[in-house]
């Protein structure tokens, strides 16, 4: 898994690629509550993102109810494939905010 | 049943992505569509996972045994460690509450397989057999 960020409009813009698993999951949750922690705006960049189990989804519910109680977006962007298979069969797909791609936001 | 692959590793969580690389390669072997094999691949790296966070507790030093065997229309996949006895309470889905992290993983296994049980052996440890129908060959 790599993780690197950007800014996007108000967004703090997290590119995610390779496969989040329970080995690096933890990097992920770390990296979304310091920049909740910090008052920013969360995109989740998920075009690159071959893979994600559910210690990874269990990272983002946690990170996006934290973003609601601060009054912060959370947003997953470009959620194709395995990923998104993961956040229907989870029924995830309709609690997060989904945009398909940045010109949607 | 007829196996068709065995695979034993640390119980490390560095290894699943090399697990997932070995039932992902089953899948394609069995004829699985695309959809389905991301599912399988997911729901078997799950319980993996569960064994290696649940079982071991992250020590890694413990075994995960992963066979995967072709019967009677059916893709067989078992797990099997040697971690402390869990019964079939330890392996029921829960309901998932929206907005609340926990208990995916299990939820995943039972929406993707078409059976989840434990096997009862003399061995020491559990084995959990997970069952997915074979795609209908075409005519």
């Amino acid at each position: 898994m790599e993780i690197s960020r950007t800014t996007f409009k108000q967004y703090e813009r997290l590119h995610l690629s390779g496969e989040i698993d329970l080995h690096n999951s933890s990097v992920l949750r770390e990296t979304l509550l310091g920049l909740l922690g910090g008052g920013e705006h969360v995109l989740v960049d998920f075009t690159q993102l071959a893979y994600i189990d559910s210690s990874g989804i269990a990272a983002l519910v946690e990170s996006f109810n934290v973003a609601k109680k601060q009054s912060l977006e959370f947003k997953i962007l470009g959620a194709t494939g395995s990923p998104l298979q993961v956040l229907e069969l989870t029924r995830l797909v309709s609690v997060f905010p989904m945009v398909e791609n940045e010109h949607n936001l | 049943m007829k196996l068709i692959k065995n695979i034993e590793c640390d119980s490390c969580t560095s290894k699943l992505c090399s697990i997932r690389a070995d039932v992902r390669e089953a899948c394609l072997e069995f004829g699985f569509p695309d959809p389905d094999i991301n599912s399988i691949v997911l729901a078997v790296d799950e319980a993996c996972a569960n064994v290696i966070r649940y079982g071991y507790k992250y020590c890694d030093n413990g075994s995960v045994k992963l066979q995967i065997f072709a019967a009677d229309g059916e893709a067989v996949f078992h797990i099997i460690d040697q971690c402390p006895e869990i019964c079939e309470a330890d392996i029921t889905a829960k309901p998932v509450v929206d907005e609340q992290p926990g208990g995916l993983g299990l939820h995943i296994i039972h929406q993707v397989m078409d059976r989840v049980h434990l096997i009862e052996g003399d061995a020491s440890g559990n084995t959990l057999e997970m069952r997915k129908q074979l795609p209908l060959k075409e005519a």
